[in-house]
């Protein structure tokens, strides 16, 4: 587990190096170090305090735009009901699965502050910003693919150990980031 | 089947074998693909083919001179003259880097080939790749047998040989594999939901994008299987494991390659990719959420999910559309519209239209260049269909698509002809599979029966040797499937078979005489189908197109004309001198002749070759002006009248008056044509009689037989007699195949009789003399 979030962490470093690379978007660098503090931060949080607070932690992230929504759209019981059974359905899974949602999370919400920053000031090294939207967007969906894989829940890859798909893992992020590096200019 | 009733040991030593066979038929396949090619060096010489092989070899030749970074920094000031091309940004580097990697690794070894060698043998070395690749893709699809099958129908299949003959050095040649094992990482990535052959999968789309503008195919072809799953409920982890990184590495990758760059987000073939990945995480978060949730939950959050994606969709389509409007192409680039729609071409670019290969094809085409595969493909649909998976739905989708890309194009035949192989492959490999089983379940009764022992003796022999290699086959079919939705099928299967093995067998059990008979009649129809490939390897698709062969009473008959013209250029005129010709011979001219060019086959200037065309459909002194203007000072043009060779300038002459007359509306087509007619005989239109191509065609003609019979067009021309004023005759080859004309200067002012006796009686000697040398007609 500690060498999973270090890898995690390494490979998040990388993509915020690279992104850093370029002058220009200086200001997504920033973003992106204040969200790579607070995502240490609350891994860290999260480690130690695992057992005890699950729902408190996750349910900002994952639950509280749909709350809203369903607000708006259905009545309020069933609303309430359904986010009911979320909550606990998603409490009942693995903590190693949860690291891998705080991670996509995360990523997602760079991407999203990038692509914010772009629509404000425009997207002039068109390379960099498409490097580093595809960057995020690329860690996402390979940990979506590696939180699939190590799911035990998936009937289908039941025969693959999760170290080949972490190592399977790794080598997509070392080949993606290759390629952003070198796209970057 | 047959394995599940055997003994275990038993079973894995004939797996074995089977293995070590299919291996040896894998490098027998390869050696196939490789030796057919060689028709063209063996008949002809090792020489590169036709036009856009010249180019490629001569970038090819500077990449191993000057080195990558040069190459990609390439500026070449001797073709487009006076604007230059900018080589390194505007070329797939795929076909050149491999060739070039190849040339320095052989290097390297202390094996000393010239690039020239090299790149002739590239395309025969990367079609027994490509055999290889699409054993790969069918052995994901339907197993080993069907695998065999298929890469020994791709080794030879005559419409893939017609591009990837020995010295056919275009990047169709490595397109072709590439594209074949995309599509294999890509099946396999969906059977097995590793990302390990993602990634593999969108590396080898990388060297698909490096090599081929038909890269947009996969990128297409591949978001739309991923639909039709979703549509068809087969939505699985895998195949979101399989779709999702391509889309981001490949997006990446792609614009990574300098003529794609950006395109890989900007433009709209490229969007149904995005669009799919944003459907595919709908979906995924849809399944996701039923996972976890119990059905009445989950009827609950359909609703909601079900409106937000709506909501999504239309944000995301909403801006897709602003996207396509304000896009710099506005939307789809020529040759993508033409491809949706097949009469965009003709009425909008002439310059697509013009390309022979760019136009629909014929129905004969179709059966000279798949053969009897046309006829096997439904079977092979309808095998795909039998046990459905993800990957034979691939398939389907493929022979889908590009059997409507080849209807629109001849040049996309070539597309089709992996997918038909494949098809072709699985219903030959179904066929022999059922009708040797039904023989291998009636041999036994048969021996036990007396009296039609001797009657079908013979016809055993045959069976029995089929029967091996189809028990082979058999076995080792259906063993790889790790997948374990697979796996359940074919337990399954399994299970039916020993609940009830007499029902099972006599479903498929046909009758004896019937099997073996059929399975002569297949094998009849397979030698056919490789005599015609060998034919077609021989005769039809070896021509290099330089050197031109004709058999005739007297016997063979080479015209060399070509390289004599381009040599005679390259010896006789200075290293700086402009030479304009019509576009389709610019690759030549500066790789062979080394001279500047005004147009060549890489057609991205519509102005610049219109300003050529106007010029060639000129009278004498606006095109002198015009070529002037352009400081040109030789002209090339090709002449087949004499020997009968049809794809001369005069036939391509309409084209120059409408790709002209498209820039410049002083020409105008109706005033060449007579009664919509194109004719150049004595019913020919003023126009058209004093236009540059037909002088500069017919200049002398007459003095070959003194009729001026032209043996292309079938007449005798329509004015004969006739001198130029502002052009000379510096060189015609041999066969008159290829004519330079150079370009007068301009005249003096004076006009004193004396002078003009003068000039002339000085030029007559030298120049008669050339003629007279010339004059000589190889005819008579």
């Amino acid at each position: 587990m500690i060498v999973n979030i270090v890898q995690l962490t390494n490979q998040f470093s990388s993509s915020v190096l690279d992104i850093s690379c370029e002058p220009q978007v200086f200001v997504n660098f920033f973003a992106t170090t204040f969200f790579i503090s607070s995502f240490y931060v609350s891994v860290i949080f999260f480690s130690y305090f695992s057992e005890n607070c699950q729902c408190v932690l996750f349910s900002p992230f994952s639950d509280s735009g749909k709350q809203e929504l369903i607000m708006a759209k259905s009545n309020a019981s069933d609303a309430q009901a359904l986010v009911r059974s979320l909550r606990s359905a998603y409490a009942a899974t693995p903590t190693n699965l949860k690291i891998i949602d705080l991670y996509v999370v995360f990523a997602i919400a760079t991407a999203i502050i990038q692509v914010v920053y772009m629509g404000i000031v425009g997207s002039f090294p068109f390379n960099s910003f498409l490097s580093g939207v595809l960057s995020c967007v690329g860690t996402a969906v390979l940990a979506v693919c590696l939180r699939i894989q190590v799911n035990k829940e998936n009937k289908e890859f039941k025969d693959l150990p999760p170290e080949r798909a972490f190592a399977d893992f790794v080598l997509c992020n070392l080949v993606l980031h290759l390629v952003i590096m070198n796209f970057l200019g | 089947m047959a394995a599940s009733s055997e003994t275990k040991g038993e079973g894995t030593l004939r797996k074995a074998f089977g293995g070590v066979l299919g291996f040896f038929i894998l490098l027998l396949i390869g050696a196939l693909a490789f030796s057919i090619r060689l028709f063209s060096v063996i008949k002809y010489e090792s020489v590169i083919h036709e036009f856009d092989p010249y180019f490629n070899y001569r970038v090819t030749q500077f990449l191993t001179k000057n080195g990558i970074y040069d190459f990609w920094n390439w500026f070449d000031d001797r073709t487009w003259y006076p604007l230059g091309r900018v080589i390194g940004g505007t070329v797939y580097p795929g076909l050149t880097l491999t060739a070039g990697s190849i040339w320095w690794l052989l290097n390297n070894l202390n094996i000393p080939l010239s690039v020239e060698t090299v790149c002739v043998f590239t395309a025969p070395i990367f079609s027994a790749n490509a055999s290889w690749a699409t054993y790969l893709l069918t052995k994901e699809v339907k197993g080993t047998g069907a695998g065999l099958t298929a890469a020994a129908l791709l080794a030879m299949v005559p419409s893939y040989i017609s591009r990837s003959v020995a010295g056919s050095y275009d990047n169709e040649a490595v397109a072709i594999f590439a594209l074949i094992f995309t599509f294999y990482l890509y099946t396999k990535t969906l059977n097995t939901g590793s990302l390990f052959y993602a990634t593999l999968n969108a590396l080898s789309y990388f060297y698909m994008v490096c090599s081929w503008g038909g890269y947009t195919f996969i990128i297409n072809l591949i978001p739309m299987h991923v639909l039709l799953c979703i549509v068809t409920g087969r939505y699985s982890p895998r195949l979101y494991i399989a779709y999702a990184p391509l889309v981001v590495l490949g997006t990446l990758l792609a614009s990574l390659v300098p003529v794609v760059g950006f395109n890989a987000v900007m433009t709209s073939e490229h969007f149904a990719s995005f669009l799919v990945f944003i459907i595919l995480h709908v979906v995924a978060l849809v399944y996701y959420i039923k996972g976890i949730l119990s059905p009445k939950m989950f009827k609950v959050a359909m609703t909601l999910v079900v409106t937000v994606g709506i909501a999504v969709c239309c944000a995301v389509l909403a801006i897709l559309i602003a996207l396509v409007a304000s896009s710099p192409t506005k939307g789809w680039s020529g040759r993508s519209l033409s491809l949706l729609d097949p009469t965009y071409a003709s009425k909008y670019i002439p310059i697509i239209a013009s390309v022979s290969e760019h136009q629909p094809p014929t129905w004969p085409s179709y059966f000279m260049d798949i053969n009897v595969l046309a006829f096997l493909v439904p079977a092979g649909i309808v095998a795909c269909f039998l046990p459905v998976s993800d990957a034979s739905l691939f398939m389907v989708l493929y022979i889908t698509t590009s059997v409507y890309f080849s209807g629109v194009m001849v040049r996309l035949m070539l597309v089709l002809a992996p997918a038909a192989c494949i098809m072709s492959g699985i219903a030959l490999s179904e066929a022999f599979d059922v009708f040797t089983r039904s023989i291998k379940l009636q041999l036994p009764k048969l021996f036990e029966s007396p009296g039609s022992g001797d009657i079908d003796s013979t016809q055993d022999e045959v069976v029995k040797v089929d029967n091996k290699a189809a028990t082979d086959k058999s076995e080792t079919a259906p063993k790889e499937r790790p997948s374990k939705k697979n796996r359940k099928k074919e337990k399954e299967i399994v299970e039916t078979t020993i609940k009830k093995p007499p029902k099972a067998k006599r479903l498929l059990v046909l009758p004896l005489e019937a099997s073996a008979v059929a399975i002569l009649l297949l094998i009849i129809l397979g030698a056919f189908y490789v005599v015609h490939c060998v034919w077609a390897a021989a005769e039809a698709y070896s021509a290099p197109s330089i050197v031109l062969t004709s058999h005739s009473h007297d016997g063979l008959h080479v015209f060399d004309d070509f390289r004599e013209a381009y040599a005679w250029l390259r010896h006789n005129t200075d290293v700086d001198d402009k030479v304009a010709s019509w576009w389709d011979y610019g690759y030549q001219t500066t790789a062979m002749a080394n001279r500047t060019v005004i147009v060549d086959n890489n057609t991205w200037n519509n102005t610049h070759i219109a300003t050529v065309g106007t010029a060639m459909s000129s009278p004498e002194k606006p095109a002198w002006e015009i070529f002037n203007s352009l400081d040109v000072k030789y002209v090339l043009v090709v002449f087949g009248g004499l020997v009968g060779y049809p794809s001369d300038d005069i036939n391509k002459f309409l084209w120059m008056v409408r790709i002209g007359g498209g820039v410049f509306p002083h020409i105008r087509e109706p005033d060449y044509l007579r009664d919509g007619q194109y004719r150049i005989d004595a019913q020919a239109t003023p126009t058209m009689l004093n236009c540059l191509m037909y002088k500069l065609s017919y200049y002398r003609f007459v003095e070959t037989d003194g009729k001026g019979f032209d043996r292309v067009r079938r007449t005798e021309i329509g004015k004969k007699h006739f001198k130029l004023t502002h052009f000379e005759e510096v060189f015609t080859t041999h066969h008159w195949m290829v004519r330079i004309y150079k370009l007068k200067p301009p005249k003096n002012r004076i006009r004193g009789k004396l002078k003009k006796s003068k000039t002339n009686s000085k030029t007559n000697p030298s120049n008669s003399k050339r003629h007279s040398n010339l004059r000589k007609n190889p005819w008579q």
